[in-house]
C-alpha cells in the first residue's frame, strides 16, 4: 500500500538544518534565552565551586596534618625513671631530630590546683615535661620555657585556656599556683601549640620535680624529627636512651594519614553537593517553564512546520536540540565559572587550587542532561500537538 | 488524463459533547493542471476539507487517493514525506516566520527534503522571482505589504515543487486589487501545470477558477 518511493525518499531535518533552526529558535527570545543558560550556568558552576573548594581545603588541612604527623615520634617506657635524666642531651645530638624530650602525664589523674591561696580550685591534668619535650609541641609561650631550670624547682607552666580560667592572666607581677596545695611559681603561660592540644588546660611542670612528688608519671618522650627521618630516629633513639636495654623502650611512628584527607573530603562534598544538586535542581525547573512556556507561544510555527512536512518525531527533535545548546552553554559557561572561583578562593587563602581532573567534564555533561531532561516534557508536548489546532495559533 | 484527487464518501466528524459533522459524504475528483474552488459560507467545513486533502487531518470515513495512492491508512510518517515532497500550503493569515528574511522563509518550504541549505535558497531565489519579490528577497518579512507577504507564502509552498497546492482564503486578508493580483498569480501557476484547490467564500475569486464546487453544511453541492 505505501509506494515505494516514499519510504526511499527520506524526510525529516538535516543535522546542519536542525542546528541552525534551534539556534534560530533560541535567540527569538534572547533574553529568556540567557535566563535558562544563566540559572543551568549558576547550578554548574555551585557544583563545580564546592568540589574545588572542599578538595583545596581537604588538601590544605590534611597537608599540614600529614607533615606534622610524619615529622613526629613517640617513644613509652615503663617508668620515668627508666629513662636518664639527661633524654634532651641524648636524643639532640642523633641525626634527624629536631628538639625531643619528656612530655607525659605526671598522674594518672587530675590534681587540684589554685592561683593565689584564696583562688578558685579546679581540677586539672598535670604534664611533666623537659625543655625538649615541650619544645617538640612547637609552642609559642609568653613568659619562659622549661630550659635554665635547676634540678628540683618547683616552677610551672600553665595552658592558655587554663591561665584564663584561673585567673593568672589579668596580673603582671609573677604568680604561684598551687598544685596539691604545694606552691609552683609560674614562669610562663603556653598560648599554644602545635602537638598535644590538650596543653591549653593543662599545668606543665619539670618531669624532675614530678618524679619526686607523684609515685608514677608516665614516662612518655615525644620527638619532633626532620621529614622522612621518623623510622630512623625511632629506632636511633631507643639505643640512645636505653644503650643497655633498648627492648624495653617502645618506639612509634605515626601512621600515614591518607585515609584522613578521603574523610574530611568526603564530608565537605556531601554537604557541598547536596546544596548544588539542589541548586542545579531548581535551575531545571525553571528551564521546564520557560521552555513550555516557548512551546506554547510558538504553535503556529509548529504547525507550519508540520504543514511543511515535519513528523511529530521532527518537532521534538527541534526542541531538544534546543535544549542541548542551552543545555551545553550552561554548563560550559558554568564549569569554567566554577574553576575560576576555586582559582580565586585559593589563591586568595595562600593555597594550591586543587580539583578532581574529572569534575569540568562531569558538570559539563551534568548541565546538558539537566536541561535535557528539562526539555523533554515540553519537547514531547510539541511533538504531541494536533497540526491543526496548532495552525490555529 | 487521470484524476490527482479522488474522494469518495469523505466524512468528518469532531467528536465532543455536541458532535460536529464538518464534512458529509463529500465525492468529487480533481485531474492534474486543474484549478478548482471550493465556496461557501463561513462554518460550512471548507477548511476541514483542505487539511484532509493537505494530510494535516484524519478524515473519519471515506476514501481518498491522491496521485492514484491511498492515503487514508498511511502512517504519520509516510503522510508527513507527502506533505515535505507533493503539497504546498497557502494560508488566509500567511504563516510568515517573523524575524525572518524572505528568502529565509521561502528556502524553509523544502527543508523536510534534506536538501542542502545552498541549495535550498538558490531554488528560493527562483521562486522569489516567480511571484515577483526578487528585489525584496533580503527584506525581513515584517516590513512587507500584505500581498507581497502572500506572495512570499506561495514562493514557499512553491518550493518544495507540490503536484498539489492548497490555499485556504489566500485574498481573505487582501484588498481587492491586491487579492487581484495574487489571483493573476495563481492563474498563472495553473497555465503553468500546477494544479491547485482553493477555499473561499468571495464568489469573484471562485470564477476565476476551472471548476466550482459549493459547499454547505459538510456537504459538496452543485458543481458550477
Ligand atoms: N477541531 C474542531 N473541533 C470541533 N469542531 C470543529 C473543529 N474544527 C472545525 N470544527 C467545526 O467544523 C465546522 C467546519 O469548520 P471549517 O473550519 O471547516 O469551516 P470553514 O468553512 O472553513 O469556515 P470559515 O469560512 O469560517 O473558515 C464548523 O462548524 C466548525 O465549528
Ligand atoms: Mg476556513
Amino acid at each position: 500500500m505505501v509506494p515505494g518511493e516514499i519510504s526511499k525518499d527520506r524526510t525529516g531535518l538535516r543535522m546542519a538544518d536542525l542546528v541552525a533552526e534551534a539556534a534560530v529558535g533560541i535567540t527569538v527570545k534572547p533574553l529568556r534565552s540567557i535566563l535558562t543558560v544563566v540559572g543551568i550556568a549558576v547550578g554548574v558552576a555551585a557544583l563545580v565551586a564546592t568540589v574545588g573548594l572542599a578538595a583545596t581545603t581537604a588538601r590544605v588541612v590534611s597537608e599540614r596534618f600529614d607533615e606534622l604527623r610524619a615529622r613526629e615520634v613517640t617513644i613509652v617506657a615503663n617508668r620515668l625513671e627508666n629513662l636518664p635524666s639527661d633524654v634532651d642531651e641524648r636524643l639532640a645530638v642523633l641525626p634527624g631530630v629536631e628538639v625531643g624530650g619528656v612530655l607525659g602525664p605526671a598522674t594518672s589523674q587530675s590534681r587540684p590546683v589554685r592561683a593565689f591561696r584564696t583562688g578558685p580550685i579546679a581540677s586539672v591534668p598535670i604534664i611533666a615535661a623537659t625543655q625538649g619535650g615541650l619544645a617538640a609541641t612547637r609552642p609559642s609561650i609568653t613568659g619562659r620555657s622549661l630550659d635554665r631550670i635547676l634540678p628540683g624547682q618547683r616552677v610551672a607552666l600553665l595552658g592558655g585556656d587554663l591561665a584564663v580560667a584561673l585567673g593568672v592572666r589579668q596580673r603582671t607581677s609573677p604568680t604561684t599556683v598551687f598544685i596539691d596545695d604545694v606552691p609552683f611559681t609560674v614562669i610562663g603561660i603556653i598560648d599554644r601549640t602545635e602537638r598535644e592540644a590538650q596543653l591549653a588546660t593543662a599545668v606543665v611542670v619539670p618531669a624532675s620535680v614530678a618524679v619526686e612528688m607523684w609515685p608514677d608519671p608516665q614516662a612518655i618522650v615525644l620527638i619532633d624529627v626532620e621529614a622522612g627521618a621518623a623510622l630512623e630516629v625511632a629506632a636511633a633513639a631507643v639505643l640512645a636512651l636505653r644503650p643497655d636495654a633498648p627492648g624495653s623502650l617502645g618506639a612509634r611512628v605515626m601512621p600515614e594519614a591518607r585515609n584522613l584527607r578521603t574523610d574530611i573530603a568526603g564530608e565537605l562534598n556531601a554537604l557541598g553537593l547536596a546544596v548544588s544538586v539542589t541548586v542545579l535542581g531548581v535551575a531545571g525547573l525553571a528551564a521546564v517553564a520557560t521552555m513550555m512556556l516557548s512551546v506554547l507561544e510558538r504553535r503556529r510555527e509548529i504547525g507550519l512546520h508540520r504543514a511543511l512536512g515535519a513528523r511529530p518525531f521532527d518537532i521534538g527533535l527541534r526542541f531538544l536540540a534546543e535544549a542541548t545548546i542551552i543545555g551545553t552553554f550552561g554548563g560550559v559557561l558554568g564549569a569554567s565559572s566554577g574553576l575560576i572561583v576555586v582559582a580565586l578562593v585559593g589563591t586568595a587563602r595562600n593555597a594550591t587550587p586543587s580539583i578532581p581532573a574529572w569534575t569540568p567534564p562531569v558538570a559539563v555533561v551534568l548541565g546538558l542532561a539537566v536541561t535535557l531532561l528539562a526539555g523533554a516534557y515540553p519537547a514531547y508536548r510539541a511533538a504531541r500537538l494536533d497540526p491543526i489546532d496548532a495552525l490555529r495559533g | 488524463m487521470s484524476a490527482l484527487i479522488e474522494v469518495e464518501g469523505l466524512n468528518r466528524t469532531f467528536e465532543g459533547p455536541q458532535p460536529v459533522r464538518a464534512l458529509r459524504d463529500c465525492t468529487f475528483s480533481v485531474a492534474a493542471g486543474e484549478m478548482v474552488a471550493v465556496t461557501g459560507p463561513s462554518g460550512s467545513g471548507k477548511s476541514t476539507l483542505l487539511n484532509c486533502l493537505g494530510l494535516l487531518d484524519r478524515p473519519t470515513s471515506g476514501t481518498y487517493l491522491l496521485e492514484e495512492r491511498d492515503v487514508i491508512g498511511l502512517a504519520e510518517r509516510h503522510r508527513a514525506a507527502l506533505r515535505a515532497r507533493r503539497i504546498g500550503f497557502v494560508f488566509q493569515d500567511y504563516n510568515l516566520l517573523w524575524g525572518r528574511t524572505a528568502l529565509d522563509n521561502v528556502a524553509l518550504g523544502s527543508i523536510y527534503q534534506r536538501e542542502r541549505a545552498a541549495d535550498r535558497e538558490g531554488v528560493a531565489k527562483v521562486y522569489l522571482d516567480l511571484v515577483g519579490l526578487s528585489h525584496r528577497q533580503r527584506a525581513l518579512v515584517e516590513t512587507l505589504s500584505g500581498g507581497e507577504r502572500q506572495r512570499v507564502a506561495i514562493a514557499r509552498a512553491l518550493a518544495c515543487a507540490p503536484s498539489l497546492l492548497l490555499c485556504d482564503e489566500p485574498t481573505g486578508n487582501l484588498d481587492s486589487e491586491t487579492g487581484d493580483a495574487i489571483l493573476s498569480l495563481l492563474e498563472g501557476l495553473r497555465a503553468g501545470g500546477q494544479t491547485i484547490v482553493i477555499v473561499t467564500h468571495d464568489p469573484s475569486v471562485a470564477a476565476r477558477a476551472s471548476r466550482q464546487f459549493g459547499m454547505r453544511d459538510g456537504t459538496l453541492t452543485a458543481e458550477v
